[in-house]
C-alpha cells in the first residue's frame, strides 16, 4: 500500500483526537499509530538530527524510534504524554547511538542540508546563513547539554518532562540549561545572527 | 521565551525529513503493523502462530519484532539507495 493510500484511509478519522487517545488505539487501529507519525515524525528527526551529524544516520535513528513506538505500544499506559513518552525512546536510541559509536561532539560542518526555507515569525529576521552559525554553536555543546537545549528550545518541553525524558533530577536539568545558555550567549553576544 | 532562545529554536528546526524517507518508513511501520514478524518468538514460547508487530502480544517480543522489522527496512533502504 502507498504511504498516500494510508493516509487518505485516515482523512477526517483521527485529526481530531488528542494524542493519548490515539496511544490507547493503536494495537487494534493503524490508522490511529498513522496520525501519531504524521504528528511527530518531524518533531522526531529534528530532535535526533540535532544530536547527530548527518541526515543518513538521523534517518536510522529515527526510524528505530517509530518501530519501537509501534512495537511498544501497549506498554504506553497514558500516565504521562505520549510526547514525553516518545521523546524518551528518542532520547535512548540517541544515547544507544552515541554509545555505540563514542562520539561526544558533532562535526559541525554538517549544518543541515534539508532544510526547512520557512522560519518561525519569531525569527524571520535571521537569515539562512544566521541560522547555521547557531546551528554549529549548538553542535559544539556537550551531548547532554545539547539535548536538554533541544528538547527546550525546539519541542518546547518544560523541565519536569525533560527531567523525565532524560532520567535525571530537575535540579540537574536545569543546570544543564544554564551552562548551555552561559556558553551559547558568550560565544554569540556581540556577533551579529543573520 | 526570549527572542535568543527563540533563535536557537528555530536553528534546530531547521531539518526537514525528505518526503520519500516518510513515506517509506510509513509503509515499512504499516507492513510490521499487518505482516507477522517474529516467528522466531512465539516458536520459543511454545505457541503455534505468529506474533504480530502492534498487537498485545507482540509487547512481549517488541524488542525483536522491531529490531527485525527495521534491519529489514534499512536493507531496503540502503538498496534504493536512498540513505
Amino acid at each position: 500500500m502507498r504511504a498516500d493510500a494510508i493516509l487518505a484511509d485516515m482523512i477526517d478519522m483521527t485529526a481530531d483526537l488528542d494524542d493519548e487517545t490515539l496511544a490507547a488505539r493503536v494495537a487494534g487501529d493503524f490508522d490511529a499509530f498513522a496520525e501519531l507519525y504524521r504528528r511527530y515524525l518531524c518533531p522526531v528527526y529534528r530532535f535526533v538530527r540535532s544530536q547527530c551529524p548527518d541526515e543518513s544516520t538521523a534517518e536510522d535513528i529515527t526510524a528505530q524510534v517509530f518501530f519501537k513506538a509501534i512495537s511498544s505500544a501497549s506498554s504506553f499506559r497514558g500516565e504521562g504524554s505520549y510526547k514525553a513518552w516518545i521523546f524518551r525512546i528518542a532520547h535512548n536510541s540517541v544515547w544507544s547511538w552515541r554509545n555505540g559509536r563514542a562520539r561526544s561532539v558533532i562535526a559541525v560542518e554538517e549544518v543541515p542540508e534539508t532544510v526547512d526555507p520557512t522560519p518561525s515569525p519569531a525569527a524571520q529576521a535571521i537569515t539562512q546563513e544566521g541560522r547555521g552559525q547557531v546551528w554549529r554553536k549548538v553542535a559544539e555543546l556537550p551531548p547532554a547539554q545539547r539535548e536538554v537545549v533541544a528538547l527546550r528550545y525546539l519541542q518546547d518541553l518544560t523541565v519536569e518532562e525533560i527531567a523525565e525524558i532524560t532520567d535525571r533530577s530537575r535540579g540537574a536539568v536545569r543546570i544543564l540549561l544554564h551552562r548551555a545558555r552561559s556558553k551559547l550567549r558568550s560565544t554569540m553576544d556581540g556577533k551579529e545572527v543573520g | 521565551m526570549d527572542s535568543f532562545e527563540l533563535a536557537v529554536g528555530d536553528a534546530l528546526a531547521m531539518p526537514v525529513p525528505r518526503a520519500a524517507f516518510f513515506d517509506e518508513l510509513l509503509i515499512a511501520l504499516r507492513e510490521i503493523w499487518e505482516v507477522p514478524v517474529v516467528a522466531q518468538a512465539s516458536q520459543s514460547a511454545g505457541h503455534g502462530h505468529w506474533v504480530r508487530a502492534g498487537s498485545v502480544a507482540a509487547a512481549t517480543a517488541g524488542a525483536v519484532g522491531a529490531g527485525a522489522a527495521w534491519y529489514g527496512f534499512k536493507r531496503r533502504h540502503r538498496r534504493s539507495g536512498v540513505a
